[in-house]
């Protein structure tokens, strides 16, 4: 029969549990439970637990969550799996795949510098309070917090409102981001870019790229598996710096680029370009500069 | 001669989109897409031959096949491709009726390149000695936990028995190895004669890569003399 506990200071569980509540360290090990809601350390040994907010540390093997969210720390060894995944701080996962993966709440701290230069977030991001580490699988992934991509991922979406960095390709289906974005490269179907906070791209391709100052979101993105939607954060509207661009189709509005290259091609306002080659049509805003337009 | 990506899309008909999806999505390799200077600042070039062999194989085969599947199929490293039950029967040099022991000694339904080359090492040897197939379910059991671990062709495999029992051990090619004496050492193969063989012979069929090869080259897949000496 399933049942309710209060656990304080240190407690060992094994079975079937409705809610859990607890504070100090907690043992759980071959066992399901509904709700568990802990403060302090819990060690999760091939259990499934449903919904799980954690503050402290959680350490969890071979186990399976409906919704965790962790502040803190998360070690997760052997294969880990969950719905939705929260992790406000630091997680190392030898393999965690979950359908939603979120990095931290969105909520700024007073603390935190809006104008942090790359090399700052840099060291935030590998600062041991809030590093990723492991592999991780995700249908989408939520940036909500400052982060450096440098861990074995595979997300199908990456939707971005934080401040991202990546020294490699970024690969995924769907790629947004509304906020600082800094990578060598971004491949996937569709790109869609705000010049909200500084963006620094070297290449873009897919089908679908678009960089504007704002986004009304469309049926295709709310669509996406996602625990919050887009608002926006009326951020600085800066220019962003990309190197090429190669789509199908091509959008864009307070960009300076290099060499943009597709099939449909617009070129908006406030626009620095140094060539554009199109294979179908193109159309170019009076207040944007092309140095040169080629049709293939 | 190189292929522009101008030229490649127009020769193809594929847009943009394809081209990088297939990219990600490792149906095209990384390596092909070579950076070069422009006066255009950068421009991308291809191996004309293979990425035009590779978009025409995408081309004929994405509609019966998911991408995931493709890429498995397309895959240029011998570690990273897998072989079903299926493909098992294609390759001649496997015997059939000896599948059922191999699904059965290696508990599984998808095999390595090199689990592979153990079964057309093991069918050949039923062909010319008495070992029972209960002989060779013992035989694959015992090596299964040891392949996932070996990452390359390099490899030597001997089957040497004692009183009509069998046994096999594999090493790699540079290492000494001595073997008690009193064991009689019935067969030694070098893996990377046979899986050279096996690529040539299959290499339109499983799509092998041999980028060091010139195209059109062809080999007749021979046990005899391709690194299987009998002792």
């Amino acid at each position: 029969m399933r049942h309710n506990m209060i656990s304080l200071g240190q407690r060992a569980i094994q079975g079937e549990y409705n809610t859990v509540l607890m504070a100090g360290e907690l043992r759980v090990q071959d066992s399901r439970i509904k709700h568990l809601n802990c403060a302090g350390q819990v060690r999760v040994t091939k259990s499934t637990l449903g919904r799980v907010q954690c503050v402290g540390e959680l350490i969890a093997e071979g186990s399976g969550f409906t919704r965790l969210a962790v502040t803190g720390e998360a070690k997760l060894s052997g294969i880990c799996n969950g719905d939705i995944v929260e992790i406000t701080g630091s997680i190392t996962a030898e393999y965690l795949e979950s359908r939603i993966l979120s990095n931290g709440t969105g909520k700024k701290s007073k603390n935190q510098n809006q104008n942090n230069s790359q090399e700052q977030s840099q060291k935030q991001s590998q600062n041991r309070d809030c590093s990723w580490q492991g592999v991780f699988y995700a249908e989408s992934f939520e940036n909500c917090s400052d982060l450096f991509l440098d861990f074995e991922y595979k997300f199908k979406n990456i939707i971005s409102y934080a401040k991202l960095f990546s020294r490699s390709e970024i690969e995924c289906e769907e790629f947004y981001s509304f906020s600082s974005l800094e990578a060598e490269a971004v491949n996937a179907d569709r790109i869609l870019l705000l010049t909200q906070g500084e963006v620094k791209v070297g290449q873009l391709t897919g089908e679908t790229i678009t960089i504007s100052r704002g986004y009304q979101p469309d049926q295709r993105f709310k669509r996406l598996p996602k625990t919050r939607g887009y608002k926006n954060q009326n951020d600085k509207i800066t220019i962003a710096s990309i190197g090429i661009m190669e789509a199908d189709h091509i959008e864009v509005e307070y960009v300076k680029a290099g060499l943009i290259s597709g099939t449909e091609v617009i070129i908006g306002d406030l626009c620095i370009i140094d060539r554009v080659e199109y294979r179908g049509s193109i159309k170019i805003s009076d207040k944007a500069v092309v140095n040169e337009v080629v049709k293939l | 001669m190189p292929i522009t990506k101008k030229e490649l899309l127009n020769e193809t008909g594929i847009s943009y989109g394809q081209l990088y999806r297939w990219k990600r999505e490792g149906l095209i390799p990384e390596k092909w897409f070579i950076k070069q200077p422009s006066f255009t600042g950068q421009e991308t070039i291809f191996p004309r031959t293979k990425i035009l062999n590779r978009i025409k194989a995408i081309q004929e085969l994405k509609d019966k096949y998911s991408l995931e599947e493709l890429a498995k199929i397309l895959s240029p490293e011998v570690a990273e491709r897998y072989f079903t039950a299926e493909d098992l029967k294609i390759i001649e040099e496997i015997n059939g009726n000896l599948i059922p022991a191999f699904v059965q000694g290696f508990h599984k339904n998808n095999y390595s390149f090199l689990e592979l080359l153990i079964m057309i090492a093991l069918s050949d040897f039923k062909e010319h000695s008495d070992i029972s197939r209960g002989q060779i379910i013992d035989i694959v059991e015992g090596l299964r936990d040891y392949l996932p671990k070996i990452k390359s062709t390099g490899y030597i495999l001997i089957l040497f028995d004692r009183q009509k029992d069998y046994y096999a051990t594999i090493y790699e090619e540079q290492a000494q190895v001595y073997i008690d004496s009193r064991l009689s050492i019935v067969k030694e193969i070098h893996l990377n004669d046979l899986s050279n063989a096996l690529k040539i012979k299959y290499r339109n069929r499983f799509n092998f890569q041999f980028d060091q090869e010139e195209e059109g080259t062809s080999m007749p897949f021979s046990i005899e003399g391709m690194g299987v000496n009998r002792i």
